[in-house]
């Protein structure tokens, strides 16, 4: 049951993904910022920083499997999110290797999981023509709001959950060196 | 050792990349059946989302239902002095309606391209990347929901269903519309002039009611509805209306830009259109058809 609990929040996160657009008031969204909600990738950071040990690679399973699951659910192209929540989580696995595990730290690489992954997307997105939102336009409307709002995201689920992932971590993981 | 690890890191990226690019070709082709794995999988998450909704719905209900206090004084005001209005109105409609009967009677007429049946749908997510103009609905082919079937609001169409799974659907906004989703349109009060909906302008926000013949006479401030030849939807869908008018690049067509008439941000409860009169899309088995609607 316990090994169920990281999935289960990240499902709550997708979920949530597709909920927020609702949430934020209609005056954002009938001008042109637009501001995508990036919970599971925070989600996957929080792992890697706080639940993964070096060896071991929960937050990039999780990055490829949730991905996956985002590219079936919202959009219609299976493999442009997987591929980046992938490269993003194991980026920012190697990143935490030489790093603290400290807020400042997880914003840090929030701020980087967050516009890496997003511009991965854009450029995509941008070659198979799915947008053809210019650069400039791309960054002033789309990836400052989304890093800002993502940050706040961050600042939220932060204290909720470090502790508690540490926790799970040492429950659940601490097995795995005598075995 | 160290240069074989690189190596197998670098083996692995491209394996990715393949992948990805395979996967993305899989996918890019437009599909109206999903494989067994996906409707699984979308139809779990239908699930969850539709109960997660319910909280949320309440939420935005209760601030909805605050602001709407703010104006029921002056609302009330006007909706009475409309009132009589509409009374009339409405014996017009019964009249026209019983008479519309009878002489269908007479020709054997049992249905026209205006009859369809309704499926009732609620709104369980809106797509995260908002590059992908579409909404999911808690109704699929379990419920009679077919791949391109309409969907409207009180207000008016919204867009077309682009793909269902057993318990959910994925519907396709006005505001996603390309050159492959065209809508045949006509002008509500002067049926003769012709067009389709092709595309949506980014930046005015207006649907393009292309292919108007120059010579026919269009205004600004004139109805917009689905005039039904397209062999998908029923006739008489209201799109929009009217806001600017220009010629074409060649000065053989007009082209009319047509505000949609339903709000596409803040969609709650849609209908999902199923028009009585045979179509060739919908009731013989799907086959390459142009999408024509």
């Amino acid at each position: 049951m316990k090994r169920l609990i990281l999935p289960l929040f990240l499902l709550l996160f997708l979920v949530v993904e597709g909920i927020f657009p609702e949430l934020i008031p209609d005056s954002f969204i009938a001008s042109d910022i637009l501001i995508i909600p990036y919970l599971v990738i925070i989600f996957i950071i929080l792992i890697s920083v706080f639940y993964d040990y070096d060896q071991t690679y929960h937050s990039v399973y999780y990055g490829i499997t949730f991905g996956l699951l985002t590219d079936l659910i919202y959009t219609d192209l299976i493999g442009v999110y997987m591929f980046t929540y992938g490269v993003v989580a194991f980026a920012i696995h190697v990143l935490k290797r030489m790093l603290h595990a400290n807020f400042f730290v997880t914003f840090l690489l929030t701020l980087f999981g967050v516009s890496v992954a997003d511009m991965l997307i854009y450029m995509m997105y941008y070659v198979i023509q799915i947008t053809n939102m210019p650069v400039a336009e791309y960054a002033v409307n789309r990836l400052l709001p989304t890093i800002l709002m993502n940050i706040v995201l961050m600042s939220l689920l932060y204290p909720l959950f470090y502790r508690r992932l540490w926790q799970w971590s040492e429950e659940q993981m601490s097995h795995r060196k005598t075995v | 050792m160290a240069s074989f690890f690189k190596r197998k890191k670098l083996i692995m990226m491209l394996i990715s990349i393949v992948l990805l690019v395979a996967l993305i070709g899989f996918s890019m082709r437009e599909r109206e059946n999903r494989t067994l794995p996906e409707q699984f999988i979308m139809d779990t998450i239908g699930w969850v989302q539709s109960v997660l909704h319910v909280p949320v719905d309440l939420v935005g209900n209760f601030f909805g239902n605050l602001q709407d206090l703010k104006n029921t004084y002056e609302q009330n005001q006007l909706l009475k002095s409309r009132l009589s209005e509409y009374k009339n109105l409405l014996y017009e409609v019964q009249a026209l309606e019983k008479e519309n009967k009878e002489l269908r009677e007479i020709i054997e007429k049992e249905k026209t391209l205006r009859d369809y049946q309704t499926i009732h749908a609620e709104v369980i997510a809106r797509t995260r990347e908002a590059w992908f103009k579409q909404i999911t609905i808690n109704r699929g082919s379990q419920h009679g929901v077919k791949a391109n079937m309409a969907v409207i609001t009180a207000d008016g169409m919204i867009g077309k269903v682009q793909s269902t799974t057993p318990f959910t659907s994925r519907v396709q906004l006005l505001s996603g519309f390309d050159r492959n989703n065209k809508i045949s349109a006509v002008i509500s009060d002067n049926e003769n002039v012709f067009g389709l909906i092709e595309g949506y302008d980014e930046e005015k926000k207006m649907l393009m009611f292309q292919s108007i013949l120059a010579e026919s006479e269009v205004e600004v401030g004139q109805l917009v509805v689905s005039s039904g030849m397209g062999g998908v939807f029923p006739s008489g869908l209201v799109i929009g209306t009217i806001e600017s008018i220009e010629s074409d690049a060649f000065g053989l067509t007009k082209i009319a830009y047509v505000k949609p008439a339903a709000d596409l941000y803040n969609i709650n409860q849609v209908m999902v259109i199923d028009r009585e009169l045979f179509s060739p899309v919908l009731d013989e088995d799907q086959g390459e058809m142009e999408e024509e609607l």
